[in-house]
């Protein structure tokens, strides 16, 4: 007995390798690619067994989100409050609400199934901004109810509401004196709380934080989930602390077989008490097929929606003060120099241009240093580059990973309020990146925005606003360049496109089954192919028939 | 409540360096320091009593914690411990507004906010408030001061030192402001007072080493007559004259038997019911201050002038006192 071959038969391969663009076999053995083509120029192999449940699918290469957070798989232990629509870990999809009653609509229900009286209730996703109107205040959540705390993270996770119960736990009251508790004429705090005070709140309802929340082996599980029923095969975990505990959950839980992605996270490279060098290295070296640690990542300044990143002259549109610094500028350059002489790959947070400049600035001080070729350092965001940060990115071989779904969900804030409708056109510039060389992908930051790569592709494809304005014609792309970006170019951002990222021999046999051909449905629809299910190392994960 | 202050300053300007000098001399408090960057706080290993990951317990009662990811949580961790503290210093990372850290004191009913104090490096400010990168930044976190510390003037040259002197006090005209080297600055001046009132002929001796205790008075402001509160919360908020902390008891006319705790660090102040009220109608503030701008005749003039009037006599007749033993000796010790 040989080793064991499958081939699969679909209706289309799309294998994004320009020597073989489409095919309608696969070989599989051993969780890799053995070939592709015509079933007759496979069977060379040997004795295989023929697999055609995807005789009537369009076969991709696993499709890799490149930025989002574990945090996705935490959210969903609470209540979805959004406005969109978005699909829960089981595949229920979650109905956007349209009004602050639909809102308390469904907390009402959520509290009314929960047993423990002490237990906070817990909302995450509300965005007022698609809301108009007036603004949530206690009163509407002690609607929900009076004697137990309620708390409700905004989409942001910088801003929350609380109920009454909730202020009087935490002691916060007219009396309370702080930047950051919403209050109104009489003094009272209305509920709403920003910053230091939403994470101060968030805290005490929740007991612990919520950003270093996310590893426990069921939040994984389920942030695995989410991703692999966006017909994602390879996601990153885009900023941990990587402590003990959570490499032994991301350890134990990738090794198991049912797990359906590969995971790759980001080591939090500053702020640290050990050397981060060694930590990598060592962590490196237990690197398995579904568990790859080498990545660092670093956080220069906040976030645009959130008047908090960092832009060059002439500054917000609504003349908003400049925003802040998570890193100073100086630091830069001695925090990134010794993982890139131990040979590391930093990915950079910039959403604003004067990050980006300053991060630009900082590896090329790094490289007149210490040269290195092929580095694939990554500016994670890089919302507002211009061409000319494109050209020094493609000169200094650095990467981009550009934020498309902003376009839709806060681009007309961005036209409206945060850039005004110029410097709005060209946010996510992704064809000037193409244009000049930079190699690039597209992300979802999930959970800031749902996670689903051919959402992320449409974005970029087509540029809507949620309120339907093309923001940008010149900075659209075609589908083939959106797709490529979604695999092989996230692939790239993590060093692993020569293992995954498209349908080659060698590479893990890892696919994304859609319903239709992304080449072929117009390009409006991108985003409604369904996804049938997904094949890590060759294993098929169906997504479930979701029940709506 | 627990009093906190926040160390603030941009990278550089010398926070860990007064951080390490703090817990290696004590203060004569139980004090906790959050810190930023554990690796760099560096304490004398005959100094610590017991480590356990997160946090260095210190032979002379103070204790330094790592904020890691969270404030919030290192905070929280802190108070679980239930040990118990005179005092929390937080040391803002070099880019956070400092007053935005200090918000957290003000949520936390188990906390009292003390000040918000700002470490300035003498050698790169100028340079810094009109860098077009960090700026902003720099102003932003000398706003939200309560206080200036103005460090490594022994770097500029006596010119330049001149120069960074008038450039902050144009600025920021009223942040009282310490000068000083290696980030020296007496424990009476970042932390509030340890124990209550000195005995007024025994005013506050600063603990500083030689070379600064000369810049620093101390002295005592005592009345029978009560304050009237809306003259007294003026004079507090434009109190200048080189006052940098004041602690004491003060009685206020509307309800004399009730004895208020004045607290003012910086431009920062606060009048509380006292915890432990003695009702003797006897008013008494500690101050510390500036040697070189301190008037403590024409202060306690203003001082006397907030109280209420006596009757039958013109205001500002009062009964003060200070000390003219106010002045510090050397190297001693609280
Ligand atoms: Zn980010
Ligand atoms: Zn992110």
């Amino acid at each position: 007995m040989g080793p064991e071959t499958t081939i699969f038969a679909a209706r289309k391969i799309l294998t994004m390798d320009p020597n073989r663009p489409v095919a309608t076999h696969v070989a599989v053995r051993d969780g890799r690619i053995l070939g592709v083509g015509e079933r007759d120029q496979l069977s060379g192999w040997g004795p295989h067994r023929l697999d055609t449940r995807f005789a009537d699918k369009v076969l991709m290469p696993g499709l890799v989100e490149g930025h989002a957070h574990v945090l996705e798989g935490f959210v969903w232990q609470h209540v979805y409050l959004g406005f969109y629509d978005r699909r829960g870990p089981d595949g229920r999809i979650w109905k956007g609400l349209k009004s602050l009653d639909e809102v308390i609509a469904r907390l009402k229900t959520t509290e009314a199934a929960l047993t423990d009286p002490d237990r906070p209730l817990i909302g995450w996703g509300f965005d007022p901004i698609f809301l108009p109107g007036r603004r949530m205040v206690a009163a509407d959540l002690d609607r929900v109810s009076s004697g137990r705390a309620v708390a409700i993270i905004h989409a942001s996770f910088h801003v929350m509401n609380a109920n009454s119960e909730l202020l009087r736990r935490a002691g916060i009251d007219a009396s309370t004196n702080v930047h950051g508790v919403v209050k109104v004429d009489d003094g009272r705090p209305t509920g709403e709380l920003l910053e230091m005070a939403a994470k101060f709140m968030a805290y005490r309802a929740l007991g612990e934080d919520v950003m270093a929340a996310g590893n426990s082996p069921a939040v994984l599980r389920r942030y695995a989930q989410v991703a692999q029923l966006a017909g994602v095969t390879t996601v990153t975990d885009l900023h941990s602390d990587l402590s003990e505990k959570t490499v032994a959950t991301y350890r134990a839980v990738t090794a198991e077989p049912e797990f359906p992605v590969r995971l790759v996270p980001a080591f939090r490279g500053y702020g640290i008490q050990e050397d981060g060098v060694a930590k990598l290295e060592r962590l490196r070296a237990g690197n398995t097929d579904k568990l790859r640690f080498g990545l660092v990542k670093l956080i220069a300044d906040g976030s645009i929606q959130g008047f908090t990143g960092r832009l060059k002259w002439p500054g917000y549109y609504n003349g908003r003060p400049n925003g802040i610094w998570n890193i100073a500028p100086e630091e830069l350059k001695g925090i990134l120099l010794p993982f890139h002489k131990a040979g590391f790959q930093v990915h950079i947070h910039v959403n604003g241009d004067e990050a980006s400049e300053v991060a630009l600035d900082a590896i090329e001080a790094v490289l007149a240093e210490a040269p290195r070729r092929d580095h694939r350092h990554t500016l994670q965001h890089c919302q507002m580059a211009d061409a000319a940060q494109f050209r020094r990115m493609a000169a200094l071989g650095v990467a981009a990973n550009l934020f498309s779904n902003h376009i839709y969900y806060w681009g007309d804030a961005h036209y409206a309020e945060t850039m005004g409708p110029d410097r709005a056109e060209r946010m996510d510039a992704v064809a000037s990146a193409m244009r000049c060389g930079v190699a690039f992908a597209i992300h979802s930051d999930a959970p800031i925005t749902p996670i689903g790569p051919l959402f992320t592709a449409w974005c970029a494809v087509n540029r809507l606003t949620a309120s339907g304005r093309r923001l940008g014609e010149g900075e659209r792309i075609g589908v083939a360049d959106a797709l490529r970006a979604i695999t092989l170019g996230a692939a790239y951002t993590l060093k692993m496109d020569g293992e995954i990222g498209s349908i080659e021999t060698g590479k893990f046999a890892d696919f994304t089954v859609l319903d239709a051909d992304p080449l072929a449905v117009p390009e409006a629809e991108l985003k409604d192919i369904g996804i049938f299910g997904t094949v890590l190392g060759g294993r098929f994960f169906a997504s479930p028939s979701a029940p709506t | 409540m627990t009093p906190l202050s926040v160390i603030g300053g941009f990278l550089g300007a010398g926070k860990t360096t007064l951080i390490n000098q703090l817990l290696a001399e004590g203060c004569g408090r139980r004090l906790a320091v959050l810190v930023n960057d554990f690796g760099a706080v560096n304490i004398d290993a005959a100094l610590i009593a017991g480590h356990d990951g997160e946090t260095i317990a210190l032979t002379n009662g103070c204790l330094c914690c790592s904020i890691g990811d969270s404030l919030i949580a290192a905070l929280d961790g802190l108070q679980r411990r239930r040990v118990p503290l005179d005092h929390i210093l937080v040391e803002a990372s070099g880019v956070a507004d400092p007053a935005r850290v200090a918000d957290l004191a003000r949520l936390d009913p188990a906390l009292a906010l003390d000040g918000i104090i700002v470490l300035v490096d003498a050698e790169r400010i100028r340079g810094q408030l009109v860098d077009r990168h960090i700026g902003d930044t720099v102003r932003r976190q000398i706003d939200g001061a309560d206080m200036i510390v103005l460090n490594k003037m022994d770097l500029p040259s006596a010119e330049a030192g001149r120069l960074v002197l008038d450039e902050l006090r144009r600025l920021w005209p009223d942040l009282p402001l310490v000068t000083t080297t290696g980030a020296r600055v007496p424990a009476a001046i970042l932390l509030e007072p340890a124990a209550g009132l000195p005995a007024p002929a025994a005013p506050n001796r600063l603990s500083a080493p030689a070379d600064h205790a000369a810049q620093f008075l101390s002295w005592c402001f005592e009345a029978d007559r009560p304050f009237a509160p809306q003259p007294l919360a003026q004079l507090l908020d434009r109190l200048g004259g080189g006052v940098l902390r004041a602690k004491g008891t003060v009685f206020l006319a509307g309800d004399p038997a009730q004895a208020m705790l004045l607290q003012l660090a910086g431009r920062r102040w606060s009048l509380a019911p006292h915890p432990r009220s003695e009702p003797s109608g006897r008013s008494q503030i500690v101050f510390i201050g500036l040697r070189d701008s301190l008037r403590p005749t024409a202060l306690a003039a203003r001082l006397a002038a907030a109280l209420v009037p006596r009757r039958g006599h013109r205001a500002g007749a009062a009964t003060a006192f200070w000390p003219e033993s106010g002045r510090p000796e050397s190297g001693a010790t609280e």
